[in-house]
């Protein structure tokens, strides 16, 4: 299909998404949104708050629909993409600023795989006890354990050991340890789980949350759960930018020199 | 004639020092060994006289020096008895005072047995109070249980060496309380001394091998053991007791190589001495007091002085980081005010540099300025606390440390040093075209260190928490310093901002960087509440009425 044969109007769409001032706006608006978001959180809580503000398309301000952080972020991804595939010159001079902008979108878009199919919870383990069940907070942020499970694991994991210590003579933690047992069709193994650093198995990953110490029963190690497809997005989208904005700086700063 | 008044002035001036030094006698102990000991103390290995001078700090609530702090200690520990006299405890709130029945005074200041003697009386409602969270007791209450825990550890250190202190001499052999027989152990004054010492958590002096690693106990926790070190404090304390200032050197010497035999670190030594000299060299004040003195040259228009005398002072604040990274063995941000102290530094280093290459001044001004500033929010932050802290679990891991918190902190720096000299351009405008020009790169390179380190932020979230990105406020702050510059450069690229605009907007990112770095812990809720500032939201306030009045300003003569 030739490109003139296109309407009009996809042709007007397609050029009004590519505006460098829709982004001007969004930008602006996005701020906004930050800071009364943020604001929100100490009256309503972190996480109705994050839920309200961050994670939905429409707020709802009385009658008045106004576009959530989701929306916006959407927009952001739609006018960066379009403006990438169609504006974007490939030569060393704009080589580190369209990597830039590469990595924004990849970061956007492993926002978006993280908002639609994220799950999380907590397990909570005594010492000695197998689960699979995973339980989540309700809005007050309180663990709903007497409920049904949000959600069951594709394995399940015995709490072998706990162990945590506080520095000498203060309340501050020094370390937490939980040795856990994977079980998986029929495989069993042993894994310990710290602090920054959490075990990974089947896109699951489990690291340590809290403990609850009861006098005369076995401590129960509260670890949280997180199945995050959209995970290594990230990673990629830090590298990118860093070597993209870096060299569009060096870049600058040589062509000025 | 002359000469005769001159002998006259000589022989009076001579006559005044010799009483000075009647009036202040030198201590007759040589306390480097025991300023030195090294001791487990909120968590951390550090050097008794530190102990010693954050603990009277706690008690008097004024400031104290570590020499000072460590004689109050000798004496307490050695001479509990006569050390109970000093009246430590000042209590300025009247209604307190009135509550615990004490006598007034002309300056409100109470010894131990005052103190000991209020807190029985009133030992029901305390223990009351303290079964209560610390959010739900009033002014009055807060009062009562603070000072409540600083007689109890006043009263600790006080017992915390009874188990080896001469007791009485039979013949010329002190007799110590460990010595003696299990019968006369159950005599009603021992056994009082066996109880208040067994519950003695808080001079943590002897370290023990064990299997997990070394063990600090205190005197009293090796009652039963009696291990050598018990009886190297046992000489000490004999030294102390009979003023035998040859004995006292030679005890102290031999229990601190001793207990560093017990404690398998091979720079402990270095450390503790590091942690001394760090302490009692006060680098931080000598850097700022330069910066100043670089700001006082600039504004004489000694141009060609500036850069020595802030170099100089950047030595010594930089003298005093590598100090703190020696001493607890980490990266050194940690908290806000280990933040403060980096960014500070490296404001000044970036802008030394610039200046060195560019041959300009302006840049150093802004540094001089931020490096003032830093200095004077860092010693309002760390008042009388240790700010050689140890890190929570989460934080343990030198890896992140080193990459996201360093480069964020970088990314402030550069942020600010950004703002100071767009402040610069602003009061200048348009006449500051050639340093206009570099603001552009200067916003790209701040722009690299903040995106870079908050996505590397949301990594170390990743690894720790499973989660890249969780809306915390900190995150959020982080990531409107990004969003506003992203907004300036593509604005300005795009010329949807005019360059006045872009240049006011690049000195208003000070206020979104104070906005985020601290600002944010006001909000008091989320994962990175740490270090919250009393009085920072006042500052906040004035700081921004400054800045708008000062954009105001510029933006009207712009428009004149």
């Amino acid at each position: 299909m030739h490109f003139s044969v296109i309407p009009k109007q996809i042709k007007k769409t397609w050029r009004f998404l590519q505006r460098p001032d829709l982004l001007f706006y969004i930008l602006l608006y996005f701020m906004g949104l930050l800071i009364t978001g943020t604001i929100a959180q100490k009256s309503m809580g972190l996480f109705p708050a994050t839920n309200m503000f961050f994670n939905s398309f429409i707020i709802w301000y009385g009658i008045l629909p106004l576009p959530g952080g989701a929306l916006v972020m959407g927009l952001l991804f739609i006018n960066l993409l379009v403006h990438f595939l169609a504006k974007s010159t490939w030569s060393l001079h704009s080589f580190g600023n369209n990597l830039a902008h590469l990595s924004i979108l990849i970061l956007l878009l492993g926002g978006g795989i993280t908002l639609f199919s994220k799950k999380e919870g907590f397990l909570l383990l005594p010492v000695g006890e197998t689960t699979k069940n995973i339980y989540q907070t309700d809005d007050k942020d309180m663990l709903q354990i007497d409920s049904k499970p949000a959600f069951t694991l594709p394995f399940s994991v015995t709490l072998e050991q706990f162990d945590h210590k506080y520095h000498t003579g203060t309340d501050i933690a020094e370390y937490y340890l939980s040795e856990i047992r994977i079980k998986d069709r029929g495989q069993s193994w042993e894994e310990a789980i710290m602090m920054n650093d959490p075990v990974r198995h089947k896109g699951y990953t489990i690291y340590q949350s809290s403990f609850i110490d009861i006098p005369d029963k076995p401590t129960i190690s509260v670890l949280s759960v997180v199945y995050n497809p959209g995970w290594l997005f990230p990673y990629i989208a830090t590298g990118l930018l860093f070597f993209g904005l870096a060299f569009h700086a060096g870049m600058r700063r040589y062509e000025k020199s | 004639m002359q000469g005769c008044v001159a002998m006259k002035k000589a022989r009076l001036i001579l006559g005044l020092l010799m009483l000075l030094c009647l009036c202040f006698p030198a201590h007759a102990m040589d306390m480097q060994y025991f300023k030195q000991m090294p001791l487990m103390h909120e968590g951390r290995v550090k050097p008794l006289g530190r102990m010693a001078q954050l603990t009277l700090q706690q008690i008097s609530g004024e400031k104290q020096t570590i020499d000072n702090s460590t004689i109050w200690l000798a004496d307490l520990l050695f001479d509990p008895g006569s050390a109970s006299q000093p009246k430590l405890f000042k209590i300025e709130n009247r209604q307190l005072r009135h509550k615990l029945a004490l006598v007034e005074k002309p300056q409100p200041n109470y010894d131990f047995a005052e103190m000991n003697e209020a807190m029985i009386r009133n030992a029901d409602n305390i223990l009351l109070l303290r079964t209560k969270n610390a959010g739900d007791l009033t002014k009055l209450e807060s009062e009562l249980v603070k000072l409540y825990t600083h007689v109890i550890l006043y009263e600790q250190l006080k017992d915390a060496l009874t188990l080896i202190l001469p007791l009485k001499t039979e013949g010329n052999k002190p007799v110590r309380f460990i010595n003696l027989s299990t019968e006369k152990q159950q005599q009603e004054i021992y056994r009082t001394l066996l109880a208040k010492g067994k519950n003695n958590v808080i001079f943590l002096g002897i370290p023990k091998k064990t299997i997990e690693g070394i063990s600090w106990t205190t005197p009293w926790m090796n009652y039963t053991d009696k291990p050598d070190l018990l009886n190297y404090w046992g000489d000490l304390a004999d030294a102390y007791v009979f003023q035998d200032a040859a004995a006292w050197e030679s005890a102290s010497k031999n229990l601190y190589e001793s207990t560093l035999q017990n404690i398998p670190d091979p720079i402990l030594d270095l450390r503790l001495k590091t942690e001394l000299f760090y302490l009692e060299l006060n680098p931080y004040l000598i850097s700022m007091a330069f910066y100043g003195l670089g700001l006082l040259l600039l504004v004489l228009k000694r141009n060609r002085l500036v850069s020595p005398v802030v170099a100089f002072g950047l030595v010594f604040h930089i003298t005093g980081i590598i100090c703190r990274i020696f001493i607890l063995q980490r990266p050194p941000v940690s908290d806000l005010y280990e933040s403060l102290l980096f960014v500070g530094a490296l404001v000044v280093f970036i802008s030394l540099i610039y200046g060195w290459r560019r041959k300009d001044n302006t840049a150093l001004l802004a540094g001089s300025i931020f490096g003032v500033i830093l200095h004077g929010a860092g010693f309002a932050l760390s008042g009388d606390y240790d700010t050689l802290k140890v890190l929570q679990a989460v934080l343990d891991t030198k890896f992140w440390l080193a990459t996201h918190v360093l480069i964020i902190t970088a990314g402030y720096a550069l942020c600010l040093l950004t703002s100071g000299i767009a402040h610069y351009c602003l009061w200048y405008y348009p006449a500051s075209r050639k340093i206009r020009n570099n603001l552009y790169i200067f916003a790209l390179v701040s722009l690299v260190f903040v995106s870079t380190g908050t996505l590397l932020g949301g990594v170390w979230a990743d690894q720790s928490w499973g989660r890249f990105w969780g809306w915390d406020p900190k995150e959020n702050g982080a990531l409107l310093i990004a969003l506003w510059l992203i907004w300036l450069l593509h604005g300005k690229v795009s010329r949807h901002v005019s360059d006045f605009f872009f240049v006011m907007g690049l000195a208003g990112l000070s206020m979104i960087v104070a906005l985020s770095w601290i600002g944010i812990n006001l909000l008091g809720v989320g994962l990175h509440s740490y270090g919250f500032l009393q009085g920072s939201a006042t500052t906040l306030l004035v700081l921004f009425a400054l800045e708008s009045a000062f954009f105001l300003h510029c933006w009207k003569r712009h428009n004149a």
